[in-house]
């Protein structure tokens, strides 16, 4: 690291271990978040397979039923406490991967901070629109 | 201590590139761990459109018959069988991560045989959920 400011102290300089920032914080919650999400994917997964194998779309009828199925799927108390349990954990985990991937792949300067920011402020509206939809489905009636 | 800017750009040029990515002849590890990642990626766009079946279910009625026939259609259902079996890909591929984190089954040969077994169950998985869902066993 070379200090054009010299805001690095002497004593920094000599150990050269440079600043630690996160360490392995952001490491570590990506294998919590992981193993928090295992249980409740697996339980998601299995409802929306069911869901997709049992639609019915032979007529507008069959349709609206699907949706007021899945409506009440969805407000069924320990469903929507799940749910939002998942959307969090899930947005979590996925902001924490694809930074990874990012900062692999992507390595001009701006095209990584600008990637990055974008990445980030998806992640946020998914997670507000997601946690959105299910409360308002839940209390909303 | 100050370096010129110049005289850093250059040292940086200079600096070695560590190989392509195609100079590697494919190795079922390297192959499942860049997989690992794409599912990771093609993952994440199908939680979008989950949320947007969400966000239908909550305040637009019209939007949600729209996808669902949209995901309906035959490229919609091959999305939504590949996003089912990406899920359990990477929730293979990810729970050996967590294995390997703790430091068992580094082994050329032990992660040569959890390769295939990622490969198998994941595949066996998926086809498990489906053939449930869809009343033929169980």
């Amino acid at each position: 690291m070379i200090s054009k400011t010299g805001l690095i102290t002497p004593l920094a300089k000599a150990k050269g271990f440079g600043s630690a920032k996160e360490g392995t914080h952001h490491w570590w919650v990506q294998r919590l978040t992981a193993l928090i999400n295992l249980p409740l994917i697996l339980w998601l997964v299995w409802h929306m397979v069911h869901f997709v194998a049992g639609a019915d779309l032979s007529s507008p009828e069959a349709v609206q039923e699907g949706y007021n199925v899945a409506r009440s799927w969805i407000a069924a108390p320990l469903n929507t406490i799940l749910l939002s349990v998942l959307i969090v954990n899930l947005c979590w985990h996925v902001n924490l991967g694809l930074q990874v991937v990012i900062e692999d792949y992507v390595h001009a300067k701006f095209a990584k901070f600008t990637s990055l920011v974008l990445m980030k402020l998806s992640v946020v509206a998914i997670l507000a629109v997601g946690l959105f939809s299910v409360l308002k489905i839940a209390f909303g009636g | 201590m100050a370096v010129a800017k110049e005289d850093l750009n250059s040292a940086q040029n200079k600096r070695p590139l560590s190989p392509h990515l195609q100079i590697y002849k494919p190795q079922t590890s390297s192959m499942l761990s860049i997989m690992h990642r794409m599912t990771g990626i093609g993952l994440f766009l199908g939680f979008i459109v989950f949320v947007l079946w969400l966000a239908s279910l909550a305040f637009a009625p019209d939007f949600h018959a729209d996808l669902v026939a949209l995901l309906a259609t035959i490229p919609g259902q091959i999305l939504l069988f590949g996003w089912g079996w990406a899920v359990s890909f990477h929730i293979c591929t990810g729970f050996r991560h967590l294995i390997w984190d703790m430091g068992y089954g580094f082994e050329i040969p032990s992660a040569k045989r959890s390769s295939l077994a990622v490969l198998f169950v994941s595949t066996a998985l998926t086809i498990f959920v489906w053939l449930t869902a869809l009343g033929v066993i169980l």
